[in-house]
């Protein structure tokens, strides 16, 4: 595969991985909100916390894929956007419905910025990648 | 109290669960892609102790999301990245340069905002 094609499906996964897990957040809530109350969120526990479910995994596999087409210095500063879109997302939603909160809007700025300079990269520690001459770059788990 | 008890629980299987689902794609090698690479993560164990982990990491998720906003549950799963950060400088002794440890401040500083809210 070419550098270009690489890179345009690269980032295809990035913002699939961005939506998915935004949405993977808000309709968990929607879900779990709906629940009668003592309720265990057992699964399958709703429709919405299924979908949810099904997003988030639709989120890792993206981000997989995404960490074999982008370099991860290029993708990581870019998830940090997922906080501010599920904050966003919670609010708007009037099935959710949070308050705003400037205070909380400020929290959250921070650590989309402390997310996008805390995985700028370096080299993975020895023995967490093997073989794999394009993660020469943080490890990287993802907050989901 | 509990709620942050298992808000942490949570932070700590999901963590644990990207990390090992990482490990299973790397050593899956790069030069893999579509069908083989997931044919090949089928049988990684590393794989099967991620989906255990991000199951009862998602379990204690949906406990915390029951009693919180999820617009202030949600920024305390960036903890997971300084987790990954400590382990990189503790159990690797990599080196780790300062933008990284700022990074690792302003999450704090975040999440310290969020959580008096």
């Amino acid at each position: 595969m070419n550098q270009t094609v690489a890179h345009r499906s690269g980032f295809a996964a990035l913002l699939t991985t961005i939506m998915a897990s935004t949405a993977a957040q808000l309709l968990l809530k929607i879900g779990v909100s709906l629940l009668p109350a003592g309720a265990l969120p057992g699964f399958p526990a709703s429709w919405w916390i299924l979908g949810g479910l099904g997003c988030y995994a639709i989120s890792l596999l993206a981000w997989l894929l995404t960490l074999t087409r982008l370099p991860l210095s290029y993708a990581y500063p870019l998830l940090g956007t997922s906080y501010v879109l599920v904050y966003l997302g919670a609010m708007a939603l009037p099935m959710i419905a949070e308050s705003f909160s400037l205070v909380r809007a400020m929290g959250i700025l921070l650590v989309a910025a402390g997310v996008a300079l805390v995985s700028t990269s370096t080299p993975l520690p020895r023995g967490l990648h093997r073989n794999n001459d394009r993660n020469h770059e943080p490890s990287d788990s993802r907050p989901t | 109290m509990t709620i942050y008890v298992l808000l942490g629980l949570a932070v700590l299987f999901l963590t644990t669960g990207q990390v090992l689902q990482k490990l299973a794609v790397d050593r899956c090698g790069s030069n893999l892609a579509g069908r083989r690479l997931f044919m090949s993560l089928g049988r990684r164990p590393e794989l099967w102790l991620a989906i255990a982990c991000l199951g009862a990491g998602m379990l204690a998720w949906l406990l915390v999301l029951r009693s919180m906003d999820v617009s202030k549950a949600f920024p305390f799963l960036s903890v997971s990245q300084v987790i990954i950060l400590l382990f990189a400088r503790f159990s690797f002794h990599e080196h780790l340069p300062p933008r990284r440890w700022l990074g690792a401040l302003l999450i704090f500083a975040g999440i310290g905002l969020v959580a008096g809210t």
